[in-house]
């Protein structure tokens, strides 16, 4: 194989997140598999009918349902920064100054993003294949009906290995906008290929209703009546036929959607090697920042600056706007619009949470005193919950009393964001979640949000208190683990 | 090969960093390009390197710019960066076999030169490690092993020598002169003994501009004269001058300074070395160009 292919995959499965991510992927699964008589199932298909989850075929696709918008999230967050660590660590300067072939450049950096990818593919097999073991141990199913449903996701995922790559290449969505980008296009995707029937074929759950309606109807007759993929409730149990699913059929749409796939791919990737730039990438000045040469006394006052600095001026500019606007609009506008709109802006101040102060090494330096770095961690929590209070703000003076709900999930939302920034060591988990939280709020999930629902409330003052717990814990464990 | 650098301008809003360079590199040999911080020596690195077009001026490869063709000299160069490019899950023989592909470097004999050069630059032993548990000098030597590959007829080097212990600092001296031979390798540094002893040609570059071009030897003639020593009690107040060295010695200190005249009572003319001779082109003492 070719050196360079080597040695991208090679970097790409020795990063230590990657082990993470694979775990994280292994556990996921095998929390996938869908059971009978839980409140929360996996996959319920007509249960006045067919009796739940009690056969293996049900695993597989039961896992492929929920693996087809989890997986590409994942993977996602894992494969899109291959170019931007190549530009970081000088190495894609480098090769700019001798006579690299973009197209073979960028064709191994694919490759080593579809490597990534199909190793999660594969752990997320192997956990099913587990689950299949322990649940269904010496339950005949054929290997076909095993794995047919879960190849459904390949082709989805070749062309995201190339869109994460085109991202990274294109000007408008190089920067922090392009995990955002993608966590959108994966939902949009998934959520109109489940809703309205026709296929494209990218995620492959059209494939994966195709196949439960011809299992369906080739025991009672007809399609499928009622399906649910995770949901909560009880579900009848009056159902006694057995259900068993076919594996995926190779016919002429599915050809026809994995050529579409990989054409995809083949253009995304081309259309990376035109826009990658020819000369290294010129570092950020703000100047203008610099220039005004503020000295600020406080570490929170200079903590805010320095947090604030990191947003472009023109996103700045339009939040202030919009957030002016939304002291004059009506409630229903303000929460249907206004506050996804400003919460969906201010993605580029929460993606600083938890790292951004280490970029310069700056953290490091901090704890060497344990103090010091106490005391800078609370200022950055400050001023990111003083933001988000601040932000919030419009709907916060529509309610006539005090709405503790809304107040916690404001304290929530920058401390989960420091929380995972943390652990992950950037802000790509915190840009999906977030693209997640409101793409699922403008789509009828307003629950999400609880203006006045003490139970929401509750589970995010929960999530509050384990974000506070992993923040000021994350470093004792970090040193103890430097110390052993 | 001839480089010619005709006018070369770069400014950055309203600060300019280089300021009509012009200089002709055309004989094998270490070239040294010598200024303090700040003298725009990494922004004319950058401009030969291809990195960054010059706002004026051109730079020229055998009569052809390489600003308008970049990949002419793309081909022929092997760069050292300041900040080392590395990946740090890689080991050094697979990190120098992937940045040998990138560069599309026929197989047999790029495994040749790496296993050579791994050996050449003391790597060999270490090789199985990965980058992320190297020492900076460790990977600098692998960054100049890097910059090596394909055999390229013009290396430039931005400070190569930061990271290194003195060993290794006079182990790359020599293979640099050997490289020269056949080669041209231009060295940006501020510390002026590391070219001293290999240069065969100096560019001396004060705020953005080209204030000396010459043999090491002329521009050390050029500040005989110019450079005094001085005992002194330590802790005396000195006059403002440009100080080269400080040396203690028992109950006092030997000052070496540049000036045109000995400024202080007892001073007496001493030997230019290069650095005197720097320290005084770069004072103005020395009006001179090559």
């Amino acid at each position: 194989m070719d050196e360079l292919i080597i040695g991208e995959i090679t970097r790409r499965m020795r990063r230590p997140a990657y082990v993470g991510v694979c775990f994280a992927v292994f556990i996921l699964t095998a929390l996938c598999v869908p059971t009978s008589g839980t409140s929360l199932h996996v996959l319920a298909v007509d249960p006045t009918i067919f009796h739940q989850a009690d056969n293996p075929t049900w695993i597989s696709i039961g896992v492929a349902f929920v693996m087809t918008l989890v997986l590409p999230m994942i993977g996602a967050m894992t494969i899109n920064n291959a170019l931007s660590t190549a530009r970081e660590s000088g190495v894609l300067p480098f090769l700019q100054t001798s006579r690299v072939s973009r197209v073979r450049l960028l064709s191994s950096m694919f490759i080593g993003n579809l490597a990534q990818l199909l190793g999660l593919w594969l752990v997320m097999v192997i956990s099913a294949g587990g689950m299949c073991l322990i649940r269904f141990f010496g339950v005949a199913m054929t290997p076909w009906q095993f794995i047919g449903p879960l190849t459904v996701l390949l082709p989805g995922l070749v062309v995201l290995a190339a869109l994460a790559l085109l991202t990274e290449t294109l000007p408008i969505l190089r920067g922090r906008s392009g995990s955002a980008f993608i966590s959108l296009a994966i939902l949009v995707t998934y959520f109109s290929e489940t809703g309205s029937g026709r296929v494209v074929g990218l995620t492959g759950v059209s494939t994966l209703i195709a196949t439960l309606n011809h299992s369906v109807k080739a025991v009672t007759g007809h399609a499928v009546r009622g399906v649910q993929v995770l949901g909560t409730g009880a579900v009848s149990a009056k159902g006694h036929r057995t259900l068993l699913f076919s594996g995926v059929s190779f016919n002429g749409q599915l050809w026809q959607q994995i050529a579409v796939c990989l054409a995809l791919a083949a253009l995304f990737v081309g259309l990376s090697c035109v826009f990658l730039e020819r000369r290294p990438l010129k570092a950020k000045h703000r100047q203008h920042q610099a220039k005004r040469d503020n000295v600020v006394h406080g570490l929170i006052a200079g903590e805010a600056l320095r947090l604030l600095a990191t947003i472009p001026m023109w996103l700045k500019i339009v939040t202030m706007m919009l957030w002016v606007i939304s002291f004059g609009v009506q409630w229903a506008t303000v929460t249907s619009v206004m506050l996804p709109v400003l919460n969906l802006l201010a993605i580029a101040l929460l993606v600083q949470a938890g790292w951004g102060i280490n970029e310069n090494k700056v953290a490091d330096w901090l704890s060497l005193s344990s103090r010091r770095m106490y005391q800078h961690r609370s200022a950055h929590i400050v001023v990111l919950i003083a933001a988000n209070l601040l932000l919030n703000l419009p709907v916060l003076i529509h309610f006539t009393h005090i709405s503790w709900p809304f107040i916690i999930w404001c304290l929530a939302m920058p401390l989960l964001a420091v929380a995972s920034g943390q652990i992950v060591g950037n802000g790509r988990l915190t840009e999906s979640l977030v693209v997640v939280l409101w793409f699922s709020y403008l789509n009828g999930k307003t629950t999400l949000v609880p203006f006045t629902q003490v139970g929401t409330g509750a589970v995010y003052a929960g999530l509050t208190l384990i974000a506070i717990l992993v923040i000021f814990g994350w470093n004792c464990f970090k040193v103890r683990r430097v110390a052993v | 090969m001839e480089i010619v650098f005709d006018h070369v301008t770069m400014t950055f809003g309203d600060d300019v960093a280089v300021k009509h360079f012009t200089a002709t590199l055309n004989a094998a040999g270490v070239v040294g390009l010598i200024g303090p911080n700040g003298a725009g020596k990494s922004t004319l690195v950058r401009m030969l390197t291809t990195q960054i077009k010059p706002t004026e001026g051109d730079i020229l490869l055998d009569g052809t710019s390489i600003v308008k063709h970049p990949d002419l000299l793309r081909t022929k160069l092997g760069y050292l960066p300041q900040q080392i490019p590395y990946y740090p899950e890689l080991t050094a023989r697979a990190y120098l076999h992937y940045l040998a592909a990138a560069k599309g470097l026929p197989r047999v004999a790029t495994d040749e030169q790496i296993e050579r050069l791994l050996g050449q630059l003391h790597l060999d032993a270490i090789h199985g490690r990965r980058l992320a548990n190297y020492s900076g000098g460790m990977r600098q030597r692998v960054a100049i092993a890097a910059s090596l590959l394909g055999e390229p007829q013009l290396i430039v080097c931005d400070e190569p020598t930061v990271g290194l212990d003195p060993i290794e600092r006079a182990s790359l001296r020599t293979l640099y002169s050997q490289l020269a031979q056949t080669r041209l390798v231009l060295m940006s540094t501020h510390i002026i003994s590391d070219i001293e002893s290999v240069a065969n040609r100096i560019l001396l570059m004060r705020q953005g501009r080209l204030c000396f071009d010459g043999k090491p030897a002329d521009a050390i003639s050029a500040a005989q004269g110019c450079v005094w020593e001085v005992a002194a009690p330590i802790g005396k107040a000195l006059p403002d001058i440009p100080i080269s060295a400080v040396k203690q010695v028992s109950a006092h200190e030997v000052i070496r300074f540049v000036a045109d005249q000995p400024v202080i009572a007892g001073a007496e003319q001493v030997t230019p070395t290069l650095e005197d001779a720097s320290l005084a082109i770069l004072e103005g003492l020395v009006m001179t160009h090559g």
